[in-house]
């Protein structure tokens, strides 16, 4: 099986600094065309925070050449399916179409790239958009406010602190100069990396790419992200009431390395073996024994710029107390770092990460969502090719040395979700 | 404002509209003890997709009883032959296989991913869960809990409570009222007993339906379902009958108090099952007043010249019996009617006048050419080959819906929309809080 590891992956540079990178696939004559800017959340400032969010929702308001919707019309047109998405590290654009399209693609996203219309009044009316999303996302979903909580608590001086939507004080100040600074700094060819898989020819993509994107100006580059979260020096906690909540929730989450620290490998057994998947330590315990929790959960945050958390969680059984359920996920950590789990299941972890890596291959769209974010990230695509194998190689004393390290309770935060009726 | 500036599109954004390719042919055949079979080879990747639809849907639920088809769902992967709910899990994830079983209310699935090379004991775990479960007492009532668990956490959500409110409504006196789930107190009520007589006349193999799609040919199909499922017994007695709903016949609305920021709306009137010979016809109609991507009818006016609310979309259920025709949205409590305002405005001039012959010619080419694109990964092509085989829309279907889509004529949409919409019979939701600043 080793075959389907060795991506034939085809990169090129261009002279203003855009990455391009090309997979050929020629199962089916579709192709997706993303293109990845180096900029979210963590390239934000307090007070204008969620401006990266905003941006990429004018992105469909026009350019001088098609004016607002008409990008989507355009796409709609020839039958592409489109969208965007914000993250604290990378903002991206895609369409998926029949490979044939790739040229309006190519159109498109050159223009958008340099010269957005940025126009007021679609502007205010788009905050008004954005601040009805935060309302749908957040403000009205508990689980949604006590992550937002546990992130603003765990983190203090790094912009993880605050969401990827923003505050709802910073989306309504905002002004347009903030948001055409933010353009001109982030919306760069040196600042992006474009990513077409499918049924093309690489050379001819880097041809047209060099047609369309080519001439368009290199931008300065822009400023690092200067905030370091300094290590924690005790346990945090925080507790949201949620007036609809009906549900307990309890997370915990700890400070920890994220990809390129060499520990990504390990962290990710360790998630495994802790809680992903109803085989799981935290749900044959808190599910199946003790009959606490609904459902429960474990993700690391792995692929992240910065440093990310690796958080656990539980929605508990009408009744039961998020303070027994506590206690229970410290039990199964500390069994971690004694080493209490079985050969089989480090086997088991790896099993998995290879399966997921293989169906994961069976769309264009999730391969280049793969490449696009780890060219963003700093590591490249051929991060790709060597990280099943990576995981292959982890031991049973990597991810009792990693729980060790990490899963320390002056490196915790604890976030408890109470329904208000419970009070 | 830019609104209204001409656009006059040249060169490349003016090519042939791209042809869909519909390459997924599959093989259908029925099984020894009456299973249909639709099953697509692909070899590309080492890896299988299975998905069994079951008609064992909360249709048939009792009023007094709602909830046992979903618990029954729930607990077939909780022990089965053999196995211990937690051995199931176990041997399922050493081997990097995910199965998921889910019930709605026309039918329930059971959905398995497995690696090629464990496809064998991944299928016969997925038959033992499938035509041996234990129901044991102990996993019961566990497993009632967390469903009783699931029912509250469903509070939380204004939008599911909006659309649960919906379905009470508009589907009074007819199966598709309940939600999937059942409520708490006739959950609370179901006994070990109910599980079991729901389990032994619903899961049948003359009542499913497999779907399967990638690294694997029909004779080792066949060779499967003969050595695991050769024991399930099929039923003699047919499902039983159900009509169609009838519609309400007048304006209803119905608001909600709840702690929220936002209020969720969900407005429509009884639609078209997918059976009906005009869906075609009316699924081009509303992709044009509210569907997929950024440039429907709603979204533009309700979103972007409005800026009413992030999410606004219209769809006709593509059910089995006559279903709903749905518009949902959410936008601060305070302006929860101005809202709902443009939306019946843009019903009423979308009846009365139709679409114009550009934004038919828009609707049909991004849904032809999009088309592929929904049907390029195992698990996609194996859920559209399930709803295929539900609706008995034939294994030319892949290549037949495009075709049918293309040949929708303007007068075709008018008369659709003349017809099908029903902006002053309209069933309205509001979930909402107290206005805020």
């Amino acid at each position: 099986m080793a075959e389907v590891y060795g991506l034939d992956v085809k990169a090129k540079v261009l002279g203003n600094g855009l990455k391009v990178v090309v997979l050929e696939d020629h199962s089916t004559p579709t192709a997706t065309f993303q293109v990845w800017y180096k900029v979210g959340s963590r390239n934000e400032v307090s007070g204008r925070t969620g401006i990266s969010h905003l941006l990429e929702h004018m992105m469909f308001k026009g350019t001088e050449k098609y004016g607002p919707g008409e990008f989507s019309k355009v796409v709609a047109r020839n039958g592409g399916v489109e969208n965007a998405f914000t993250s604290r590290d990378y903002t991206a654009y895609f369409e998926n179409w029949a490979s044939d399209r790739l040229k309006v693609s190519m159109e498109l996203e050159s223009d958008r790239m340099r010269n957005l219309t940025l126009d007021p009044q679609e502007f205010e009316r788009e905050k008004q958009v954005v601040m009805e999303e935060r309302r749908l996302r957040t403000e009205d979903d508990p689980v949604s406010l006590l992550v937002e909580e546990v992130f603003a608590t765990a983190y203090k001086v790094h912009p993880y602190h605050w969401p990827v939507i923003g505050w709802m004080s910073d989306i309504k100040s905002i002004t347009l100069e903030d948001l055409k600074r933010h353009y001109k700094t982030y919306y760069a060819p040196n600042n992006a990396v474009v990513v077409v898989v499918g049924d093309v020819d690489a050379q001819q993509v880097f041809r047209q790419m060099e047609k369309y994107f080519g001439a368009l100006s290199k931008g300065e580059e822009p400023p690092p992200v200067a905030s370091v979260e300094p290590p924690q020096r005790g346990e945090k906690r925080v507790t949201v009431v949620g007036a609809e909540a009906r549900l307990s929730f309890v997370m915990l989450a700890f400070h920890v390395p994220s990809i390129n620290s060499g520990e990504e490998y390990a962290l990710a057994v360790l998630t495994n073996i802790l809680g992903e998947g109803k085989s799981s330590h935290l749900h044959q315990r808190l599910v199946y024994e003790e009959k606490a929790a609904v459902f429960t959960s474990a993700h690391y945050q792995g692929m992240s710029k910065d440093p990310g958390l690796l958080y656990l969680y539980a929605g508990l059984v009408p009744g039961r107390s998020p303070k027994d359920v506590e206690v229970v996920i410290r039990e199964e950590v500390v069994k971690m770092k004694r080493g209490e789990f079985t050969t089989r299941e480090l086997e088991k972890a790896k099993n998995q990460v290879k399966a997921a890596f293989i169906y994961g291959l069976d769309s264009n769209f999730y391969r280049a969502m793969n490449m696009g974010k780890l060219e963003v990230l700093g590591v490249g695509w051929e991060y790709m090719q060597t990280y099943v194998k990576k995981i292959g190689m982890v031991t049973r004393d990597d991810v009792v040395r990693v729980a060790k390290k990490y899963l320390k309770d002056t490196n915790l935060t604890v976030g408890i979700l109470v329904p208000e009726k419970n009070l | 404002m830019r609104k209204g500036v001409p656009i006059f599109l040249t060169g490349v954004l003016m090519m042939a509209v791209f042809q869909a390719r519909a390459d997924i042919v599959p093989q259908v055949f029925t099984a020894e003890r009456g299973e249909t079979v639709w099953l697509v080879t692909r070899t590309s990747l080492p890896f299988v997709v299975i998905k069994v639809l079951v008609r064992a849907g909360s249709v048939y639920d009792t009023d007094d009883k709602a909830g046992v088809a979903y618990l029954v769902s729930q607990l077939l992967p909780e022990g089965a032959g053999d196995m211990t709910g937690p051995q199931i899990s176990q041997a399922l994830d050493y081997m990097g296989s995910d199965l998921d079983t889910g019930c709605t209310k026309e039918y329930a699935t059971l959905t398995l991913v497995t690696l090629k090379e464990h496809l064998k004991e991944s299928f016969r775990i997925l038959s033992l869960v499938l035509s041996r479960p234990a129901f044991r007492e102990e996993d019961f009532e566990r497993v009632r809990k967390e469903v009783l668990g699931e029912l509250l956490k469903e509070e939380e959500d204004p939008g599911t409570v909006a659309s649960r409110a919906f379905d009470e409504h508009l589907f009074r006196g007819h199966p598709y009222h309940r939600p999937e789930k059942g409520y708490y107190k006739t959950v609370e009520s179901i006994t070990l007993k109910d599980v079991k007589g729901f389990y032994r006349r619903f899961y049948r193999p003359n009542f499913s339906i497999f779907s399967v799609a990638g690294d694997i040919t029909r004779k080792e199909m066949e060779g499967l379902m003969d050595v695991y499922l050769k024991d399930w017994l099929p039923s003699d007695r047919p499902l039983p009958s159900i009509p169609d709903p009838l519609p309400l016949g007048k304006t209803e609305k119905v608001v909600l108090d709840k702690a929220v920021t936002q209020a969720n709306i969900v407005m429509g009137h009884l639609g078209v099952k997918r059976g009906h010979p005009d869906f075609v016809k009316v699924y081009v109609m509303n992709q044009i007043l509210g569907g997929g991507g950024l440039t429907s009818r709603l979204f533009l006016k309700v979103r972007e010249e409005g800026g009413y609310s992030y999410s606004v979309y219209s769809y006709f259920q593509p059910s089995y019996w006559r279903g709903a025709f749905k518009i949902v949205l959410q936008t601060k409590n305070d302006q929860a009617q101005a809202a709902i305002d443009e939306v019946v405005e843009v019903l009423r001039d979308y009846k009365d006048n139709g679409p114009t012959a550009q934004e038919l010619e828009d609707a049909k080419r991004y849904l032809t050419g999009s088309f592929p694109l929904r049907l390029d990964t195992n698990q996609e092509i194996a859920d559209y080959m399930a709803f295929a085989a539900l609706h008995n829309l034939g294994p030319d279907y892949f290549v037949r819906f495009p075709k049918e889509i293309k040949a929708v004529s303007l007068e075709d949409v008018k008369e659709a929309a003349r017809e099908y919409l029903h902006p002053d019979r309209l069933l309205e939701v509001v979930v909402k809080g107290p206005s805020s600043p």
